[in-house]
Parts: structure tokens; C-alpha cells; sequence
């Protein structure tokens, strides 16, 4: 069996001076398709991820990479007859889209990294022509 | 959307009075959407499981409260801009001290006049003989409140990195704070009384009718 190539270093942090706690990449992660509201993103990252995030943990989170420039607020709402007009909606911003990508290829990284000591199964080959 | 049922309106209740623990600054611009956040969750977990559902989402909300109500203080206290922000405060008010004790005590001596058993200022002056001193305490009383008015609309404003526009900002960082806003006014008032009280008392000499000034 050939061995996996092991990754020489694993992506540091993304560079937006502001460390991304696991709370922010879910949140980056789920405004990745699209503008959501605090709920929808806490009821998203509960269904995908079987995290739980509290409302002072999203919303912490939420401050801090608002301040960072990772997230914006929409300014215009999805449909307001259809929702709570008190509702803030947030977006991804360029910088929230970067920071996601390095922080997804740096957890990339670290999956090669197990794969490689063996602490993960190898993905099967893919079949062509099929 | 409001809350009919007793045990969910008691539960969102208790979490808004919760949220108390959090900075003010921080419940200002995020305790309305946290409350309104846990109200959903409460009325979700009632129609999931009703009263044991509302009961067990309880512990997970106390222990997201607690922890984050530690990590917003500690935030607010370890940010250095804020801790500057807190030090050009008391600055200001310990500026400010010397021409508000010499504004106060002055009008009570002698426009109210009422009888000051010890007043500092006329205990001081006699024993300022030299002439530097004098210009020195004089210049300190004049000169404090528009220092200490420039070290608090410093404290208003931060310079601060706009990642999206890519370019520096300067940013109000303190909506609402009342010390600050309050010394402010404290600062202009005491420039208006002292002008005041020099126009009063050079006016003779500007306009001629008194030769000594």
C-alpha cells in the first residue's frame, strides 16, 4: 500500500489578527451559502455539526468578527414580510471568505497529517468510468 | 413575539435578568438578541418536549452565560484601548479638580455670599510669592479644563484599522457614556464660568475706567 504523502506543514492561522475559535469557523461555515440571522445559523450549526452554540458564545463570536471585518451586516433582509423585522442578518465578507478557506485548508491539513500516522482511514480510490 | 405560557415567559424572564451580568456596553448592542435568540430556543424546546425539554436546556444556558460573562469582562478589562480609555478618564477628572474646587468654592464665597469656613485657594495665595508660581497656579486653573476637555474627546474617539475599506478610521467608541459626556459638559461649563469671571473683572481696565488691572 503506497504510503500518503505527509503534508511539510500544516496552514497557521488565518492572517486577519483575530484567532478563530472553533464557534467562529461554524458561523464563517454557515454564512458560507448565503445571509442568516443569529437563530438560523445557531439552528444550522445544531443540525450539521451537532454543536451547540449559546446565545453568549454566538454572539460573542459574532461581536468579535464583526470588529475583525469577517462578517458584515446586511443591510437589506431576505424577505421582511416573511420574518421578524427585529432580526439582524449577517453576511460573509471577502475577508470572512479567506479566513474560512485557510482555516479549512488548514484543518485540511491536519486530517493529511492523521491519514499520514495512520490515525484515519485512507479515502478509497476513486472508480473512473463509472 | 410575546410569550403567553407561564413557564416560558418565567424562563425568558429569568434570562433577560441574566443577561444584567454582562458589560453594559456589550448587553447594549447584544443583549436584545440574545434574549430574543433564547426565546426561540425556549419555544422550540417547549414544543419539542415541554416542560423537561425547557428544563434541560437550562444547564447548557447557565454554563454559556457564565463563561461568556467572564470572557466579555475579561475582554473589556485586557482590551489595552479601553484600559487607556479608563486611565484618560481619571486623568481628566483629577485635571479637572483644581479649577472645579476654585470655580465652586469662589461663586459660593462671593456670588452667593455665603460664609466658607476654609477656603484652599485663599490659604494658597498669600503663600505664592514668586512670581513663576503664581503664573504657574494661575495657568493650572485657567488651562485644566480645556486639557482635560481635550484628553476626554481624545478618550471619544480611536483610531482604529477598517479591514473592509482598507483604510484607517477614526471611530466613536463610547456612545452613551455618561462620565464622560457628563465631564465634558463639567469641562465647557467651567471654561464659560472662568471666561465669564475674567471678562468681569478686566472689563474696567478694557474699558478704560479703571487704571490699575
Amino acid at each position: 500500500m503506497p504510503k500518503p504523502k505527509m503534508p511539510d506543514t500544516v496552514p497557521q492561522n488565518p492572517p486577519s489578527g483575530l484567532h478563530l475559535s472553533t464557534a467562529m469557523f461554524h458561523i464563517l461555515l454557515s454564512l458560507a451559502d448565503g445571509q442568516k440571522h443569529g437563530y438560523g445559523i445557531m439552528r444550522e450549526v445544531e443540525q450539521r455539526h451537532a454543536v451547540s452554540l449559546g446565545p453568549g458564545t454566538l454572539y460573542g463570536a459574532i461581536k468579535r468578527m464583526l470588529e475583525a471585518g469577517l462578517i458584515g451586516e446586511a443591510e437589506e433582509r431576505p424577505d421582511p414580510k416573511l420574518d421578524d423585522q427585529r432580526r439582524r442578518y449577517y453576511h460573509l465578507t471577502p475577508a470572512g471568505h479567506s479566513a474560512a478557506s485557510a482555516e479549512a485548508a488548514r484543518l485540511e491539513g491536519l486530517v493529511s497529517q492523521a491519514r499520514a500516522k495512520q490515525l484515519l482511514p485512507n479515502p478509497r480510490p476513486k472508480r473512473s468510468g463509472a | 413575539m410575546r410569550l403567553a405560557r407561564h413557564p416560558l415567559a418565567a424562563s425568558a424572564r429569568l434570562y433577560r435578568r441574566l443577561l444584567l451580568l454582562y458589560p453594559a456596553s456589550h448587553r447594549a448592542d447584544y443583549g436584545r438578541l440574545m434574549s430574543q435568540l433564547f426565546e426561540d430556543q425556549l419555544q422550540a424546546a417547549w414544543g419539542r418536549g415541554g416542560r423537561r425539554a425547557l428544563a434541560k436546556l437550562w444547564g447548557p444556558a447557565l454554563l454559556d452565560t457564565v463563561s461568556n460573562v467572564i470572557l466579555e469582562h475579561l475582554d473589556r478589562w485586557s482590551d489595552p484601548m479601553r484600559k487607556g480609555s479608563r486611565l484618560l478618564l481619571a486623568a481628566a477628572a483629577a485635571v479637572l479638580a483644581v479649577p472645579f474646587t476654585f470655580v465652586v468654592l469662589n461663586l459660593l464665597q462671593y456670588g452667593l455670599h455665603l460664609s466658607i469656613p476654609w477656603n484652599p485657594h485663599e490659604l494658597l495665595w498669600p503663600q505664592v510669592r514668586f512670581t513663576v508660581w503664581r503664573y504657574l497656579y494661575d495657568a493650572v486653573i485657567v488651562l485644566s479644563a480645556p486639557v482635560a476637555l481635550g484628553l476626554l474627546f481624545a478618550r471619544q474617539l480611536q483610531l482604529r484599522w477598517r479591514p473592509q475599506a482598507e483604510a484607517l478610521a477614526w471611530v466613536v467608541i463610547r456612545k452613551g457614556d455618561r462620565i464622560g459626556l457628563g465631564l465634558m459638559a463639567l469641562c465647557l461649563l467651567l471654561m464659560a464660568t472662568m471666561g465669564l469671571y475674567f471678562i468681569g473683572e478686566n472689563l474696567p481696565c478694557i474699558l478704560g475706567q479703571r487704571i490699575a488691572c
